[in-house]
């Protein structure tokens, strides 16, 4: 079930990844470098500050829970909600990393490493899942990540801006 | 009957997911800057985005 749910997962995500690819195309082709490094700087600052807890702001999200009946679906209905959720659209949104990552792919990041990030995605929203069964059938990993939370999202945040502005300066 | 061996939780734990996710950027952003053959530098550039991706999915996990 996990690998029908994994696959959709990538499959959301590779979907939203080319369009915002696609999307990115102009800013790419027609704002000179210097001019993309300083948007996205502009949007990771205030992201890596909400993050940290230091700013409060609202991201775009689908503010819908995820039914418990979900946990039933077969494999096509595990796939589609996979795609549902590597989509980022599904539900809500508590970190805004994942806008992050969509305005770095339309202003920094190249048409083929989109598909990279896209599939690393995937991979980190995939953790949750296959981290929390492992952890107990109980569903008290969430607990552990509620705890957790003010340690591991500043972490997350400086490892996903440190990461890309790496990779701006590798380009 | 042989009693089920206890998993060793802290491999299961966001913190050590995190630290993992951290020390294989830090490794990406170390070749990206210094490798000096093409191959290695694009493939470091890659890994970074993709540890760029796994933070920012990683960090939706809350949201379920």
């Amino acid at each position: 079930m996990v690998r029908y749910f994994g696959t959709g997962l990538l499959l959301g995500a590779v979907l939203v990844a080319f369009a915002a690819a696609a999307l990115g195309a102009l800013p790419q082709a027609l704002l000179p470098e210097a001019v993309r490094d300083i948007l996205f700087g502009l949007a990771a600052v205030p992201v890596l500050l909400r993050e940290c807890g230091l700013l409060r702001f609202p991201v775009p999200q689908n503010a819908r829970l995820v039914p418990e009946d979900v946990q039933h679906l077969r494999q096509w209905g595990a796939m589609q909600f996979g795609f549902e959720m590597g989509t980022g659209m599904r539900t809500y949104s508590p970190s805004a990393l994942p806008h992050l990552a969509l305005v770095a792919i339309v202003f920094i990041v190249p048409f083929p490493a989109a598909f990279a990030l896209a599939a690393g995605f995937a991979l980190g929203r995939l953790a949750m899942p296959l981290l929390s069964n492992a952890w107990s059938d109980d569903g008290a990993w969430s607990q552990v990540w509620a705890r957790s939370e003010r340690v591991v999202r500043p972490l997350l945040a400086l490892t996903c801006v440190g990461a890309l502005v790496a990779a701006m300066l590798g380009w | 009957m042989i009693p089920a061996r206890s998993r060793p939780r802290w491999l299961l734990h966001p913190i050590t997911a995190v630290v993992l996710l951290l020390v294989i950027g830090v490794f990406g952003a170390f070749v990206a800057l210094t490798a000096e053959r093409e191959l290695a530098v694009a493939g470091a550039l890659l890994l970074l985005v993709t540890v760029a991706g796994a933070a920012a999915g990683f960090a939706n996990s809350g949201s379920t």
